[in-house]
């Protein structure tokens, strides 16, 4: 029990909708979610396709704590081949859709082919049903929430769904659920709008039943516990005092990453988001809010100053008050394209979640695009007349719209920034790893987050990894290889499991909680293999798909530029010596392609 | 001797506000965590610190002598979301 043994399988192209019984020595093997949900693709899903095409199947994975009072029990991700990167994507998201999702009885929904028209999945408990989107069709989330709501006359549905740009295949398009949680990174709301697929809603009203309920719940109630005393300064703050951190460290990418350190830091972070604006009374900053059985409440509500120049002439239909900026979005729509207008930079991340866009990726995109123009590369002749300095409010603010409704320029920043810099002649611009744009760390001062990011299966990311407190500690490459690939494997079982990765949940808490919740063997040591091999099976399909030694690497600007300032000043990200070791450790070799004895520990072969 | 303590993401007692500056008075050659001893921040070494821009590691507080005019930023040990 904890999984609902139940898979729910779409066909678009058929237009059936078919449930099957999940694959129950499969979950042994990789728990659930993330992990299971990847087993699922490598086994059904033909890694050669074209993202975008048919043939690459989409999958909505809960893990067996999804839906449980385990704090923060309320996770799922979606897998498929990432539109962004052509490597395997697994995109992770809060919110309530989720639990929902698991208690409708579903473990997963796997999509395969395309449908002819704009559809959404209707899922109530276990009945489900295509319906006809193409009224839908062009609306943005924020549009199409309410409007299924009021079809099926119950609000308190639930909906994940794609805006304008999931629809027109902006790369980095993310799923959005609960009006501003998403599934963010890799492109999988590309892979959702080439799929002509335009929402998932969702009516759950059973619930998700543990293997020993007594014993659950006593781990349950000591572990809600430890999680609320240790996260109050998640809960007061969020995750944006990271950017003072990562500022004062030297770590905080500004500018395209010209610079790690952005001189209008205080205009743009925690203390200005609280702040008490002149312009009308009100802090940017309105209050926090919690996901489904969460005990934190990281995500921010933000309240926009009415009379700032993005919402002014908005009319009053448009909702001021959303999901506010968290370090990530905040890092992207601030110091990385050199804007330290709080205001504006919440505006663009209402956008990003109103049409369905990850905020890194554009903010990268848009950070790469300003570079170039300031080098000539392009001229306001390609921008429709809008200078794209860096530092420019206005800038961020018409292109972020301009992208999500995908017109103008924003067609070409919809490509990502690796597409972009190599159609205008300068790939060393973009700042990515295998097509995807990286995070708010710059790699020089931060050595375990390089190598965490040349060698993450879903390209950059600060998630498949947490190498944070030693890079804090010390900014050299040794002993970096253990502690990313410790976390690597760590993440991996988090991410499966149904839970965030904020508690920080060890391997003895996930057991606790795992071996009364569900079948199997959920030891410390059998945890620690299902996390290895959950992200080898990850690199088996990057291989697949043509992966290569080559992707394993990082923009050229991190390792041939020193950084200019903070605690790495002088440095380079020094992969070259990271990465043998890192390989050395997986049981790879120097090509990156995991060994046969490798495989055969890991039952992979 | 003075140094100069920079607080990030984290206030000092009796503020609201996080990334607060102070210039502190401390014994000649006091290394690193005596100065984080005697700061009055509740559980100083669980902080990450930086002198001068330089990360020095917890192992390494005991032994790291301060100077006339040094900057000390500490900082929580957060991780990235």
């Amino acid at each position: 029990m904890s999984w609902q043994g139940r898979v729910l399988r779409v066909n678009l192209t058929a237009g059936t909708c078919i449930g099957e019984d999940l694959n129950q020595e499969w979950a042994r093997d990789y728990l659930g979610q993330r992990g299971l949900a990847t087993k699922y693709m490598v086994e059904e899903s033909d890694p050669t396709a074209d993202p975008l095409s048919p043939g690459n199947n989409l999958i909505f994975a809960t893990g067996p704590l999804t839906g449980t009072p385990a704090a923060t029990g309320g996770r799922y991700s979606v897998i498929t081949k990432g539109a962004l990167t052509g490597a395997i994507a697994c995109s992770n998201s809060g919110g309530f859709f989720g639990a929902e999702l698991k208690n409708s009885g579903w473990d997963m929904v796997i999509f395969e082919g395309c449908s002819a028209k704009p559809v959404y999945l209707f899922i109530d408990d276990d009945e489900a049903q295509l319906h006809d989107a193409s009224d839908l069709w062009g609306s943005s989330v924020w549009e199409v929430e309410p409007a299924i709501k009021t079809i099926h006359q119950d609000p308190s549905i639930h909906i994940a769904s794609i805006g304008i740009a999931g629809e027109q295949g902006v790369r980095y398009a993310c799923v959005v659920n609960d009006r501003d949680r998403a599934a963010g990174r890799s492109g999988v709301g590309a892979v959702m709008g080439s799929k002509k697929l335009k929402a998932i809603a969702v009516r759950g009203s059973g619930g998700v039943t543990a293997k020993d309920p007594k014993a659950f719940m006593e781990v349950v109630l000591k572990s809600n516990k430890r999680v609320t005393e240790n996260s109050m300064g998640l809960t007061r703050g969020g995750t944006m005092p990271m950017m003072d951190v990562t500022n004062a460290f030297g770590t905080l990418p500004t500018r395209n990453n010209q610079d790690i350190q952005f001189e209008g830091i205080d205009s743009i972070n925690v203390n200005a988001q609280q702040a008490i604006r002149a312009s009308d009374g009100k802090p940017n900053l309105k209050t926090n809010k919690a996901c489904f059985a969460c005990t934190i409440g990281c995500a921010r509500v933000s309240e926009m100053d009415t009379n700032h120049f993005s919402v002014a002439d908005r009319g009053d239909d448009y909702p001021r008050i959303s999901g506010g900026l968290e370090y990530e979005s905040g890092y992207a729509l601030g110091p990385m394209v050199g804007v330290d207008d709080i205001e504006a930079a919440t505006y663009a991340n209402f956008v990003c979640n109103e049409q369905s866009m990850d905020p890194i990726s554009f903010g990268a995109t848009l950070s790469a695009a300003m570079e170039l123009f300031e080098i000539g590369a392009l001229t306001e002749k390609d921008t429709g007349g809008i200078k794209l300095n860096f530092g420019s409010a206005e800038a961020l603010v018409k292109m972020v719209e301009l992208t999500g409704r995908q017109e103008g320029f924003g067609i070409e920043l919809g490509m990502g920034s690796k597409l972009l810099c190599e159609k205008y002649g300068h790939p060393e611009f973009s700042m990515t790893v295998k097509g995807q744009e990286i995070p708010g760390y710059d790699g020089r001062a931060m050595q375990g987050m390089a190598l965490a990011y040349a060698t993450s299966n879903r390209g950059a990311c600060h998630l498949r990894a947490s190498p944070y407190e030693d890079d804090f500690e010390r900014v050299t490459p040794e002993g970096k290889a253990q502690v990313v690939f410790d976390t690597q494997n760590s993440g991996g079982v988090t991410d499966s499991s149904g839970l965030c990765a904020f508690p920080d949940y060890s391997y003895e808490d996930m057991s606790a909680l795992l071996t009364p919740a569900c079948e199997g063997d959920w030891s410390v040591n059998n945890l620690k293999v299902v996390g290895e091999r959950i992200w080898n099976l990850e690199k088996l399909f990057n291989l697949a798909a043509g992966l290569t030694v080559a992707d394993d690497t990082l923009p050229e600007r991190m390792l041939k530029e020193p950084a200019k300032s903070g605690a790495g000043k002088g440095k380079i990200a020094e992969l070259d010596k990271m990465l043998p070791e890192y390989y050395s450790l997986r049981g790879w070799d120097k090509d990156g392609v995991p060994a046969t004895e490798t495989l055969t520990r890991l039952g992979l072969n | 001797m003075e140094i100069t303590l920079r607080l990030i993401a984290v206030e000092f007692p009796g503020e609201t506000a996080p990334n607060g500056v102070r210039v502190l008075e401390i014994d000649e050659q006091a290394s690193l965590q005596q100065a984080l001893d005697s700061s009055g921040i509740p559980n100083a070494q669980s902080y990450m610190t930086l002198i001068n821009d330089e990360a020095v590691s917890i192992a390494d507080r005991p032994a790291r002598i301060l100077n006339n005019g040094d900057t000390i930023t500490i900082f929580p040990p957060i991780k990235g979301g």
